[in-house]
């Protein structure tokens, strides 16, 4: 077995950071041959560096990437540093009997403490507050005469998918007074459930009884428009959903007209359907909207984590172990 | 004894609404003469229209309350709708034989989840992700090249001040994996810390070893710029304040020095030296400073809360018992 490991990404100081965190992480993990590709220069290039590498690790999305893999006999493993691998041809892959491993939950405790800062600013216009400020006009206007706002004790909220994301907004959740249920796919042990706090409901039930609803599923054709809108007719008038997963799981179109017809209070997003977001897309400046620009798992510890994980799957890989976090294709 | 109740406030809807609920929670309570005064009238009518009270709820700071204390021979409490009685003159009330209770924690789960939405906020610069958005760049500079934002994980998060905010602040991080460390002048039961989860450390040991620092004390003689140019000396240089207590608890002149010099990281604040904040302050617009309008309390169910709890403390005044909350002259 090859022990050569491979990070694709263009040159810069953010990749040079990130691999000498890699090579520290790998380092203390030994037997890992870790080299830098750079993902810039001419394909055939490209192709013979990563000649015998038996895992590769994509920053970015290069869009010759399923060739890549196609020219390279050694791979065995395709590891993202990114918990969603939705942009990798995971099929096709399989084929070619290499799989693909998501980053191990490396950036979960970020993404799940942006759910809540979303959850927040939204339930209090945290936006409209802050620019107030800055335009010199204090609290005028927010939250009319009295308050519309709300705090979460009493609220129901839902969790769809109760992954390594998932179950960490469930815990962190669970000092606030609220009623936390979840909807998911997998069927997770009872101790990792109770862990939680959240109580088993099905789909239809989160949605139309939940006063905010948090989705932390993969992309994939199942979740694809998953909210979308008989979802959005189910959901109370006084609801607000939150997204920190991935734009297309909600149907873009169909949320803009459920907010603008009031059929649901609210939305905190941190991804869209389209990345960045076009110009001509009205959900940033409507009101009752707060969208992030795709930052939830951006965080130091994150990173650290990162790489560290990642070079744990390499160890297992050059050691010809199973790697973990494999994500199959659907 | 009297059972006259009087709510001193503007004759808007902000005061209808109050006045409807509190006449709620009165009727429940019963043996309550719940009266509405406008605060708008010459004051020889608000006088007249006072005579008999027992309790007197300001809506708002005013001039009136000691003049109608004076002239009020039946006045024994002066009761507040707000955490903080700052703006009363609790030493002349005293003189007068009139006890000043404040809300008992009726919005003390809002400001606690506004102080770890403010903690969230300047952590991952919230306000500029926000704003990046709706100008179009994305995340286009949000957070340099690289991550610098950070999660709670493993930091020490400083609260002065475990009263009834304080606490909820603590049991709401109790999920986040980070350390919890308070100072208190009040003497706490050993039960009403352990649900706390917060380690008792005396206030400099705070001070120079906590990640975030969160106030959470009464405005008094003793708390004014408890945090000041020492203080700022003292603290970590990658430490945040947060302050959705009572401006002038924090020296701001010393606040922007240090934030200016790097000598602290950030600072979120709900509340400023002067209220609405003046044109030509700096906090604002300053990099890793987020100023929200003084609305950390707002939120429905505070108001609900107010109503309610204000009411009870009218309903032991009138029975003759003892207030609950009483604040005392410092």
């Amino acid at each position: 077995m090859s022990n050569i490991v491979v990070i694709l990404a263009s040159k810069g100081p953010a990749t040079e950071t990130t691999f000498s965190e890699s090579k520290a992480a790998a380092d203390k993990i030994g037997g890992i041959d870790l080299r830098l590709v750079d993902v810039d220069q001419p394909f055939d290039k490209i192709v013979e560096q990563c000649q015998g590498a038996v895992m590769i690790l994509p920053k970015g999305r290069p869009e010759f990437f399923t060739s890549l893999i196609e020219k390279i006999e050694t791979v065995k493993l395709v590891q993202t540093s990114s918990a969603g691998t939705d942009w990798i041809d995971k099929a096709t892959l399989a084929e070619l009997g290499v799989d693909v491993a998501n980053n191990g939950g490396a950036n979960a405790v970020a993404v799940a403490e942006h759910t809540i800062g979303l959850m927040f600013s939204t339930n209090r216009k945290l936006d409209r507050q802050i620019e107030s400020v800055k335009d010199g006009t204090w609290s005028a206007g927010i939250g009319g005469e009295r308050d519309e706002f709300h705090t979460l004790v009493g609220k129901r909220i839902g969790i769809v998918g109760l992954g390594r994301i998932g179950s960490r907004v469930a815990k962190r959740l669970n000092g606030w007074e609220c009623e936390l249920v979840y909807h998911d796919v997998v069927q997770h042990d009872a101790e990792y459930v109770a862990a939680t706090g959240a109580r088993q409901v099905d789909f239809d039930e989160l949605v139309s009884t939940s006063d905010i609803i948090t989705l932390h599923v993969p992309l994939d054709r199942v979740t694809e428009h998953m909210m979308s809108d008989r979802e959005f007719e189910m959901m109370k008038p006084t609801a607000i959903l939150i997204n920190a997963c991935r734009g297309p799981v909600v149907d873009e179109n169909a949320l803009i007209r459920a907010l603008e017809s009031k059929e649901i209070f609210a939305a905190g997003l941190d991804v869209t359907e389209i990345e960045p977001i076009e110009a001509d897309n009205p959900l940033p400046t409507m009101e009752n909207v707060v969208v992030t620009p795709h930052v939830a798992s951006k965080s130091l510890e994150s990173q650290l984590n990162a790489a560290q994980y990642t070079m744990e799957n390499a160890g297992r890989m050059v050691r010809g172990e199973n790697p973990e976090w494999i994500v199959k294709p659907v | 004894m009297s059972n006259l109740v009087v709510i001193l406030g503007p004759n808007n809807e902000g005061s209808e609404i109050r006045m409807k609920e509190t006449q709620e929670s009165a009727d429940k309570i019963g043996g309550i003469d719940l009266r509405f005064v406008d605060s708008g009238q010459p004051m020889d009518e608000i006088i007249g229209q006072c005579q008999g009270a027992v309790v007197l709820l300001p809506q708002a700071a005013s001039s009136a309350i000691i003049e109608i204390a004076s002239k009020v021979d039946s006045l024994k409490l002066v009761q507040t709708f707000s955490a903080g009685t700052d703006y009363i003159d609790k030493a002349a009330l005293a003189e007068m034989g009139v006890d000043v209770a404040n809300n008992g924690g009726a919005n003390a789960v809002a400001v606690a989840e506004h102080a770890i939405g403010l903690m969230f906020s300047t952590n991952r610069k919230l306000d500029v992700q926000i704003e990046s958005v709706k100008a179009g760049t994305w995340m286009a500079g949000v957070g340099g090249d690289r991550a610098e934002f950070h999660t709670l994980v493993g930091k020490r998060i400083g609260i002065v001040g475990l009263g009834r905010i304080g606490s909820r602040v603590a049991k709401r991080l109790a999920g986040w994996e980070c350390e919890i460390v308070y100072h208190d002048v009040v003497d706490h039961d050993d039960d009403y810390v352990a649900a706390t989860g917060a380690k008792k450390v005396d206030f400099d040991e705070l001070v120079s070893t906590c990640d975030i620092i969160t106030l959470h004390v009464p405005h008094d003689r003793i708390t004014e710029h408890m945090m000041s140019g020492r203080e700022f000396g003292m603290m970590k240089p990658t430490a945040i304040l947060i302050n959705t207590c009572r401006g002038p608890v924090v020296d701001e002149t010393a606040l922007i020095r240090a934030l200016e010099s790097k000598e602290i990281f950030a600072a979120g604040l709900d509340v400023t030296e002067i209220e609405p904040i003046e044109a030509d302050n700096p906090l604002p617009t300053m990099p890793n400073v987020v100023v929200t309008p003084h609305l950390a309390t707002r939120a429905i169910e505070s108001e609900w809360n107010a109503s309610q709890f204000t009411m009870e403390n009218a309903g032991r005044v009138v029975r003759g018992e003892g207030a609950d909350w009483i604040v005392k002259p410092v």
